[in-house]
């Protein structure tokens, strides 16, 4: 019976009215998988617009993911070129006239400088981490993860971007007002001094903040309430175990933030005293409220990170992640660790002694649930087929850098350690082997791990693993020298630095280091942009033979509505010798996917969906 | 039957259009909605109309907006939580000045407020319940008294604000101080720091209580807005003899007066914006309800609404006795 040509589409029979299931003109005419697009006869400008509109009120989990990914690519540029800033006015000491004006070596003045520091960290800080693998990658996954056709809340996700649009706007308008420069921390009484555009960034600030509540309120009960049958809590990928963990983070900690920076807008504006010591109140509380939530805010950063790293190590090791309870719960264990440490940012304040001793003792014992994922990835790749695509290169920094950021914060976690550390640029190399070193390397890795899957096209591999070492030696470059200036007491946020003209080979270093660095992110982008042109062939389902449910169920990019039926599952995230059938030879893990980067290839497995 | 008005087609797969719906947050769409449980169709399947079409059933669709809402009020407790922690950090600091402070509230007005709101929670319990029995006319009832209620606890909340204007019992720096009264920038070196209260004792910086009134007009007129026609505080500060609005207390002689009224401005104030909220939420469900969207199949927008109305007035109960009793 089979036929191998297609039969023309038949021409609309008339059916009888009373036949008809749908009332006339009501007819259903859309395939739900298929994308909703402008109609054919939709022309030009109005297409454009027809376009635009479809995306812009778009509630497709899927492309508010990709919007956000946009806008976070777009402030991780701005913030990426105000450090390239900051680094370039570190080149040189300045030289100084005798009566001590700035007369060579600098690039802006010293008001100036205090704005780009500022405002790299906001920017960096609540527009791009934040946000960027939740919001990117975790909107676009986690419903197609849990066998979902959407989020729980698909509205409230748009909201939640266009809050996030508006938060940036409003933060971006204290630029028109002054700029601050309070550092990314606010800190009173400075913060009740300074210019007044410290107002319209905290509002900034506030109102992202209800972006970050909503995305994770919408994670959490997707996750709880809307797992396809056979999605047991013990068969979610890592990633979702992560998400989960930073939604509580994001829920019980964001409104902290919230009503901290309402009391300091309050405190500009009408003078209410809370963190004025002229009126009695305690500007040290305003560091107590503040770090309880940037503290946990850290977590947000870090979490969905070490999920997508899970998800790397297993795919690329072909072989289950070991240790998957383990690494699922220590997530929780982090998050909920993570609220009882924040007095370790504190340890100069004149906070009390013992607090202090307690904070140290806690922020030791987060160590804990981080060295069990850390040594659970390294055992994934033991006697695995480990497979060196670009997104497990990123994962392997990833290990490395992540790994020297967190064994130096127990460093400074210690207390007599931090005394001579504190505000110097060893906790600035400290955070940024976390954070860059950490989640950017994860978004990265994820960036690349996902995008057939997101744009349906494969990035080209052999710029990918240039960026990645261009990544790995421009950041090492850059940082690894700040402990060093650190350690020898070089100041954090100092515009210039005359009484240590030693440490300026070092800081010379580390500013090419950020070039080169910035251009390992530049290939990262244009690798990008080529990868989408039209010309690349399209990308295969499950180009890396991964196991979770956007691999194995979804075509690429994913249908409308992500799958044909929902899904039944019947296997583990990474149960890739179940799916993938090897030789046999189980201690090898399962094989590696034959692909061959631009040449669409489906792997030739047959997998029981239980929908046939 | 081609035209029946009863039948409307509710397919979601029109892309962003509108047509996608959260919650169960219909309305304004353009459909033109039946009975709430009439069963409509899209891809040759039925489907309760209210069911968006990425939940299973609309069990699941009730309880994940359930649990939406009360992860959402998880947030509320935090936010609050904040300023009940600030609350409690400068009670452990200042007690004396919690005792004074709180005489100047009214708490018979405080109590009434407090009887007003608990009401309130028990006509939207009721609301619930009606919408559960199908009884849309005590559905709507019970959804305005709520309403009327709430503006009731705000008149009441508006005039203890006047009232304090009328004191000069602003927030911080705006508080109007007695004249007299040592402000921190009039504590000269050899002044120690520790009497935490000052009863109007003259000191070096006398003029600094004098100086301060003058902050006070400029702060107030926007610290409270509702107020902002009336009678600009450096008025009251000098008009002791006006009956009504007599000064009277230790109060006005603490220079930390302005961080009690702070915080309870500042709770009181949030607290009122979550009513106003509430409200025109409320109000939202009296027009929806009227439309007759809401049955016993569907009513989790009045269940949600009701958990949050709930959850303003569990505030205020602890609101009430921290600010006013002790």
């Amino acid at each position: 019976m089979a036929t191998l040509t297609q039969a023309p589409p038949k021409p609309p029979k008339l059916v009888p009215r009373e036949a008809r299931a749908y009332p006339v003109g009501h007819e259903p005419v859309h395939n739900y998988l298929r994308e909703p697009r402008p109609a054919d006869d939709v022309r030009g400008l109005k297409r454009a617009w027809a376009w635009f509109k479809l995306w812009a009120l778009s509630v497709d989990h899927k492309r508010i993911g990709i919007m956000y990914l946009v806008a976070v690519s777009v402030f991780f540029t701005v913030g990426g070129l105000l450090a390239l800033g900051i680094r370039t006015e570190l080149f040189f000491v300045n030289t100084y006239d005798a009566s001590g004006a700035v007369v060579g070596g600098n690039i802006m003045g010293q008001d100036a400088y205090n704005r780009v520091f500022t405002m790299h960290g906001l920017v960096m800080v609540f527009l791009f981490i934040i946000p960027s693998i939740p919001a990117t990658m975790g909107n676009f996954l986690l419903p197609i993860m849990v066998g979902a056709k959407d989020v729980a809340f698909p509205r409230l996700n748009l909201l939640s971007l266009y809050v996030y649009m508006a938060g940036a706007i409003i933060a971006l308008i204290s630029i028109t007002t002054g700029g601050v420069d309070t550092g990314w921390t606010f800190y009173t009484p400075y913060s009740k001094e300074t210019g007044t555009a410290v107002i319209a960034m905290a509002m900034g600030a506030f109102v992202m903040g209800f972006s970050s509540i909503l995305t994770g309120l919408n994670f959490i009960v997707t996750i709880h309430k809307m797992r396809a049958p056979g999605m047991t809590w013990n068969r979610m990928p890592l990633f979702l175990w992560s998400l989960y963990a930073t939604s509580i983070v994001q829920i019980l900690a964001t409104p902290v933030i919230g009503i901290t920076l309402v009391l300091l807008v309050m405190e500009r504006v009408f003078g209410i005293g809370i963190f004025d010591p002229a009126l009695g109140g305690d500007p040290i509380l305003f560091q107590h409220f503040f770090w309880f939530y940037s503290h946990p805010a850290v977590y947000i950063m870090i979490l969905p990170a070490f999920g997508v790293i899970s998800e790397l190590m297993g795919t690329f090791s072909r072989q289950r992640v070991y240790g998957y309870r383990a690494v699922a719960l220590s997530s929780v264990a982090i998050a909920l660790l993570g609220f009882l440490v924040w007095g370790h940012h504190m340890f100069t304040s004149g906070q009390s002694p013992v607090s202090s001793v307690v904070f140290s003792l806690i922020t030791f014992l987060i160590g804990i649930p981080s060295g069990i994922k850390v040594f659970n990835w390294i055992w994934t790749m033991y006697k695995g087929s480990v497979w060196l695509k670009t997104p497990m290169i990123y994962a392997l920094t990833f290990l490395f850098l992540f790994t020297i950021g967190g064994v130096t914060g127990i460093m400074v976690g210690a207390l007599s350690v931090d005394i001579h550390l504190h505000d110097t640029y060893f906790v600035v190399a400290h955070f940024h082997y976390v954070m860059m070193g950490g989640t950017v390397m994860a978004f990265l890795g994820g960036i690349h791990y996902w995008w057939p899957k997101m744009t349906g096209k494969l990035y080209n591999e052999t710029l990918g693993k240039w960026s990645a070492l261009f990544v790995f030696v421009g950041f090492n470059m850059t940082f690894f020298i700040q402990f060093v200036m650190g350690s020898q007491g070089m100041p954090r946020r100092y515009y210039d630095y005359p009484d240590m003209p030693w440490l300026e080979p070092l800081h010379q270093a580390s500013t090419i280091g950020s070039y080169v660095l910035g251009v390992g992110l530049l290939l990262v982008l244009i690798n990008g942009l080529l990868s989408i042109r039209k010309k690349t062939p399209r990308a295969p389902g499950n180009p890396w033979g991964g196991a979770t449910l956007e691999w194995t169920h979804t075509t690429s990019p994913p249908d409308h509505h992500n799958f044909h039926h929902t899904p039944l599952v019947t296997h583990g995230p990474y149960d890739y010798e179940v799916l993938f059938r090897s030789s046999g030879d189980s201690q090898r893990g399962a094989p590696v996917p034959d692909v061959s980067v631009g040449a669409p290839q489906e792997m030739h497995v047959t997998v029981d969906d239980g929908t046939k | 039957m081609a035209t029946n008005p009863q039948i409307t087609v509710d397919d979601p797969h029109t892309g962003g259009d509108g047509a996608h719906h959260d919650g169960g947050h219909h309305g304004g769409d353009g459909h033109a909605h039946g009975e709430p449980h009439m069963m409509v169709g899209h891809d040759g399947e039925l489907h309760p109309s209210n069911l968006q079409f990425y939940f299973v059933s609309t069990e699941q669709q009730f309880e994940s907006a359930k649990l939406g809402m009360w992860l959402f009020l998880a947030t509320e407790i935090l936010l609050f939580g904040g300023m009940f922690v600030a609350y409690g950090i400068f009670r452990v600091l200042y007690p004396e000045l919690y005792e004074q402070a709180s005489m100047q509230l009214d708490t018979t007005l405080g109590a009434f407020n407090t009887l007003v709101l608990l009401l309130s929670s028990l006509t939207m319990a009721w609301a619930i319940r009606a919408a559960q029995m199908d009884n849309r006319k005590l559905l709507i009832q019970m959804l305005s008294a709520t309403i009327v209620l709430a503006g009731f606890f705000l008149v009441v909340k508006y005039f203890e604000y006047e009232h304090k204007y009328h004191l000069g019992i602003l927030p911080g720096e705006a508080f109007v101080l007695e004249e007299g009264t040592p402000r921190v920038e009039d504590l000269v070196e050899g002044v120690p720091a520790t009497p935490l209260i000052t009863f109007g004792e003259e000191s070096e910086g006398g003029d600094g209580g004098g100086d301060a009134a003058p902050a006070g007009e400029t702060g107030s007129a926007e610290a409270t807005p509702a107020a902002a026609s009336a009678a600009p505080a450096g008025d009251a500060a000098h008009s002791d003899d006006h009956g009504e609005y007599a000064r009277e207390g230790e109060i006005f002689s603490n220079r930390r007066a302005g961080i009690f009224f702070g915080i309870y401005y500042m709770m009181t104030g949030v607290h009122a914006i979550h009513i106003i909220i509430g409200m025109i939420a409320i109000g939202f469900l009296v027009y929806y309800s009227w439309k007759g969207k809401y049955s016993s199949v569907y009513y989790t927008p009045v269940e949600n609404v009701g958990l949050y109305w709930h959850i303003v007035d569990v505030i205020w109960i602890f609101v009430f006795p921290l600010m006013y009793l002790i």
